[in-house]
C-alpha cells in the first residue's frame, strides 16, 4: 500500500505527487498519514485513485476533485470537496462549514454532522449527511440533491434554486423561498439510491422534500419579495 | 461587568449592541465562556478531554496536544453560550 | 397682450433626474437597476496635470527615442508571471453581460496589442480562451461555471472580493439575458432574474483567504499569479490584508467602475473614487514594503492615455479598462457598422427611454449596438473582426498618449513616471491624491515640511 506521510512530506510535495506522478504510475490505492489538520490535502485530483486519509484534515480537503474516491477517517475542516466535479468524498467524522460548497458533480458523504452552510451554492453534486446540518444549509443551492438524515438548523434552503433537499428530522426554520413539498415515487427512488451509494441505512419513507417555491425568480414589486 | 453584571448578563447585553461576525471567548478566575454570533461565519472548534478544554479557530492548532485523538471534538452552535467552570 | 414670462427654476436637490427617480419608484416599487458606472462628478484624474519638461527637465524625442511600455505582473510567487506589452489590460466582464461576439473581439484586440483580458461572472467561454493570448480567470462569489479544467487553462487567477460599482454587493443578470447558453454555463433555469451571492461560498475572512489562495496555488502547482480584486472602500486595510494573505497582484476598482446591472444606490453611493483609492493602495504597499514585488492594477473610469499616465505616475503598475473598451466597440454610439455601412439606431435608444450619449441600459439586454445583449439579431450587429480593429485602435491610441506624456516628462520607461511629475488643480484632488496644488507646495492635511 502506497503511504504518504504528512509528518515527513509537505502538502506541496503530496499534491505534486498526486498531480504529476500518480497519473503516470498507475497506483490505484494509497493512504495519507498524519494529516493533523493541514489544509488543501488531495486537491485538484484528476484520476480515479482510491485514497484513505487517516486523521483529521483542515480546509478544502479534496477541493476541485475529479474522479478520485477519497475517504477521511476523521473530521474535516471548512469546504470539503468544494467545487468537486466528479468522484466520491466520504467523511467518517464531522464536517465543518460549507461542506460541498459550489460542487458540480460527484457524491459527498458525511457520516457525522455537517456544520453551517452545508451544500452552499451547490451546482449538481449529491450530498448525503448521516446526522445534522447547521444553519443556512443549501443556501442558494442551484442543482443537485442534499439528503439530511438528522435535523436541519435555521434558514434551510434560503434562496433555493433547483436543488432538492430531503430531510428525515426536524427543520429549525426554512429560508426565504424554500418550502416543504410532498414526496413523489421518483423522490423516494432518488433518496433510496443516494442512501444506498452512501452506505447509510434508513428508509426513504421517513424523508420529507424541501424545494424552491420559485417566487424569487422574477423581480416583482407587488409580490412583497425580500430583497 | 465592572458595574456588577454577571458574565451571562454582560453577554446578553452584548448581543443587543454588537452587529456583525464574532466569536467571543471570555474568562474570569473560575470560569470560561464562549459564544458565537448568529451568522457564525468565523470558524471555531472545541476539544474537550477530562484534563482540558481547548478552543481554537481550527483543528490544526490542537493537532499536537496530548490526548487529542481521544478528545471530544465539536463546533459550537451559533448564539449558544458554552461555559466551563474550574 | 404680453405673453406670460416663463421662469423655470430647477432645484439642485430635486432636479429632473431626481424627479424621474421618485416618479419611477412610486410607479414600480423596486429599486432602479442599471449599467455603467457612477455618473456624478467626483474628483478624478482630470484634476491632475503633468509637469512636463522645460529647462529644468529634459524631454525625450517623441517619435524616435524609445519609451518602454513592457509590464510584468505576478512576480512574487508565481512560476509564470504575466508579461504584457502595454500596461493597459481589459477588466473582467462576463459572458452573459456581454455577447460572445464581443468577448471574441476583445480577445483579438488584446492579443494584437500584447495584453490580457479577464473572464467575468459566468465563466470562461471557448471563444475567449481561443482569441485571447493572455487570459485572467476570475474566481467570484457566485462561482458560476468555475471548474478546474478552465482553471488550468488560465494564465492568471483573479479572486474577486468586489468591484467598484458595488462593493459589498453580488452580481445580477436579468431574465432576458439568461439565454439558453448563459443558463447552461451558470447552472440556472433559463430566463430567471439571476441573483449572485456577495460573499464567497467557501471562505469568509482574510485568514480564510490566505488558505484559499494557497488552495488555488496547490491546484495549479504554483504556476500562475493570483490577483485579488476589490471595490474601493477601506482600501488601506484591504490591500494590507490581501498582501498578507499571499496575493501576487492587487486590483483596485474605484467607484467610477462599471457594471452591466446593479442597483443605482450602489453605483452612486458606495465606494470611493479611483483617485484616492489609488493613493491609499500605493501607501499600503509601501507600508508593507512590497512595492515592486506585489503589483497594483487600478481601474474605474480610465478613459485616455492621460489617465493611464497619471495612474502610473501615482504608483500603479497597470490599469484595467472596462466601460471604455465597450465604448470603443460602439456603446453609446448613434450607429452600428455592417459591411462598412453605418446604420443609425437612435430610435432604438429612444425605445429604451434614452438617447445615444446618455444610455446606461445594459441591464435590459436590448443594446442597440449589439454589445451588452444575448439576442442573436442584436448580437450580429457587432462583427468580431470590426470590433477587434476598433478596440485595438483605441488601445494603440491610449498607449501612444501614454508614451507621449512619459517622454515629455523625460522618462524612457512609462513605469518611471512618478508623483513628482504631477500637480493638482483642485484642493479636493490635492488632498485625495496627496499631490501638491499647482503653483504651491501645499497638500491639504499634511503639515509643512
Amino acid at each position: 500500500m502506497e503511504r504518504l506521510d504528512l509528518s515527513r512530506l509537505s502538502v506541496r510535495e503530496l499534491n505534486q505527487y498526486l498531480h504529476h506522478e500518480l497519473p503516470k504510475n498507475g497506483v490505484e490505492e494509497l493512504e495519507i498519514l498524519n494529516p493533523n489538520g493541514l489544509h488543501s490535502i488531495a486537491v485538484g485530483l484528476t484520476v480515479p485513485v482510491r485514497i484513505r486519509v487517516l486523521g483529521h484534515t483542515g480546509y478544502y480537503l479534496a477541493g476541485m476533485n475529479q474522479q478520485a474516491e477519497t475517504t477521511v477517517h476523521g473530521n474535516v475542516g471548512w469546504s470539503v470537496a468544494e467545487n468537486m466535479m466528479s468522484g466520491i468524498v466520504k467523511v467518517k467524522g464531522f464536517a465543518s462549514e460549507c461542506a460541498g460548497a459550489s460542487a458540480h458533480g460527484g457524491l459527498l458523504v458525511i457520516e457525522g454532522s455537517a456544520s453551517s452552510r452545508c451544500g452552499i451554492s451547490m451546482k449538481g453534486v449529491d450530498i448525503v449527511v448521516g446526522e445534522d446540518v447547521g444553519h443556512m444549509s443549501a443556501f442558494m443551492a442551484q442543482a443537485g440533491h442534499l439528503v439530511i438524515c438528522g435535523n436541519a438548523g435555521a434558514s434551510l434552503g434560503d434562496s433555493l434554486y433547483e436543488a432538492v433537499l430531503y430531510l428525515r428530522g426536524t427543520i429549525h426554520s426554512l429560508g426565504a423561498d424554500a418550502r416543504e413539498e410532498p414526496m413523489s415515487e421518483s423522490d423516494y427512488g432518488t433518496v433510496d439510491a443516494l442512501l444506498g451509494k452512501a452506505g447509510i441505512n434508513y428508509s426513504s419513507k421517513e424523508f420529507k422534500r424541501v424545494a424552491s417555491a420559485r417566487s424569487l425568480y422574477h423581480w416583482n414589486a407587488d409580490a412583497g419579495q425580500e430583497y | 461587568m465592572s458595574q456588577g453584571d454577571t458574565l451571562e448578563e454582560a453577554l446578553q447585553k452584548a448581543f443587543a449592541e454588537l452587529d456583525g461576525f464574532y466569536t467571543l471567548l471570555m474568562a474570569t478566575a473560575g470560569k470560561m465562556v464562549l459564544v458565537r454570533d448568529a451568522f457564525a461565519c468565523k470558524p471555531a472548534i472545541i476539544a474537550e478531554t477530562k484534563d482540558y478544554v481547548a478552543v481554537s479557530s481550527e483543528f490544526r492548532s490542537f493537532a499536537h496536544l496530548p490526548g487529542i485523538h481521544q478528545a471530544r471534538l465539536f463546533e459550537p452552535v451559533p448564539e449558544e453560550i458554552y461555559s466551563w467552570n474550574v | 397682450m404680453a405673453r406670460k414670462r416663463i421662469d423655470l427654476e430647477e432645484s439642485a436637490l430635486y432636479n429632473r433626474h431626481v424627479l424621474h427617480y421618485i416618479h419611477r419608484a412610486a410607479e414600480q416599487g423596486l429599486y432602479d437597476i442599471r449599467g455603467l458606472g457612477a455618473k456624478r462628478s467626483v474628483p478624478s484624474f482630470d484634476d491632475l496635470v503633468f509637469l512636463t519638461a522645460s529647462l529644468s527637465r529634459y524631454p525625450l524625442e517623441g517619435y524616435r527615442e524609445k519609451c518602454v511600455t513592457k509590464t510584468v505582473l505576478g512576480t512574487r510567487f508565481a512560476k509564470k508571471p504575466v508579461e504584457l506589452e502595454i500596461p493597459i489590460t481589459i477588466a473582467g466582464m462576463s459572458f452573459g453581460a456581454l455577447s460572445a461576439n464581443v468577448k471574441e473581439a476583445i480577445g483579438r484586440a488584446a492579443t494584437a496589442m500584447g495584453t490580457s483580458t479577464t473572464t467575468g461572472d459566468g465563466g470562461m467561454t471557448q471563444e475567449e480562451r481561443l482569441s485571447s493570448k493572455t487570459l485572467v480567470y476570475q474566481c467570484l462569489p457566485s462561482r458560476y461555471g468555475f471548474n478546474p479544467e478552465d482553471l488550468r487553462k488560465a494564465d492568471a487567477i483573479e479572486v474577486v472580493i468586489g468591484q467598484g460599482a458595488k462593493p459589498g454587493g453580488g452580481g445580477m443578470l436579468l431574465g432576458l439575458k439568461i439565454s439558453e447558453r448563459v443558463a447552461k454555463m451558470r447552472t440556472l433555469p433559463q430566463g430567471i432574474d439571476q441573483r449572485s451571492a456577495c460573499r464567497h461560498p467557501d471562505w469568509v475572512g482574510p485568514d480564510d483567504l490566505t488558505i484559499k489562495i494557497a488552495e488555488l496555488r496547490e491546484i495549479t502547482d504554483w504556476q500562475l499569479p493570483i490577483y485579488v480584486k476589490f471595490g474601493a472602500t477601506r482600501v488601506r486595510d484591504d490591500v494590507k490584508l490581501a498582501v498578507k494573505a499571499g496575493a501576487d497582484v492587487i486590483v483596485i476598482d474605484g467607484m467610477q467602475g462599471g457594471t452591466a446591472a446593479t442597483q443605482q444606490v450602489f453605483i452612486e453611493h458606495a465606494g470611493i473614487p479611483t483617485l484616492p483609492a489609488l493613493r491609499l493602495a500605493v501607501e499600503a504597499l509601501d507600508e508593507m514594503n512590497v512595492r515592486g514585488h506585489v503589483q497594483l492594477i487600478i481601474s474605474g473610469g480610465i478613459r485616455s492615455g492621460a489617465d493611464v499616465a497619471k495612474a502610473l505616475a501615482m504608483g500603479a503598475d497597470a490599469v484595467s479598462i472596462g466601460q471604455s473598451a465597450l465604448m470603443a466597440l460602439g456603446c453609446n454610439s448613434e450607429t452600428y457598422t455592417k459591411n462598412g455601412r453605418q446604420i443609425d439606431v437612435s430610435e432604438e435608444y429612444e425605445k429604451l427611454g434614452t438617447a445615444p450619449g446618455s444610455c446606461h441600459h445594459c441591464q435590459t439586454g436590448l443594446c442597440p449596438v449589439g454589445v451588452t445583449t444575448q439576442i442573436p439579431e442584436l448580437e450580429k450587429r457587432l462583427e468580431p473582426e470590426w470590433g477587434a480593429r476598433r478596440l485595438k485602435n483605441y488601445l494603440k491610441t491610449l498607449n501612444m498618449e501614454l508614451t507621449t506624456l512619459a517622454r515629455a516628462c523625460g522618462k524612457s520607461n512609462v513605469h518611471h513616471l512618478e508623483r513628482e511629475d504631477l500637480v493638482a488643480l483642485t484642493v479636493e484632488a490635492a488632498a485625495m491624491a496627496k499631490i501638491p496644488l499647482a503653483g504651491t507646495s501645499w497638500i491639504p492635511g499634511e503639515s509643512d515640511s
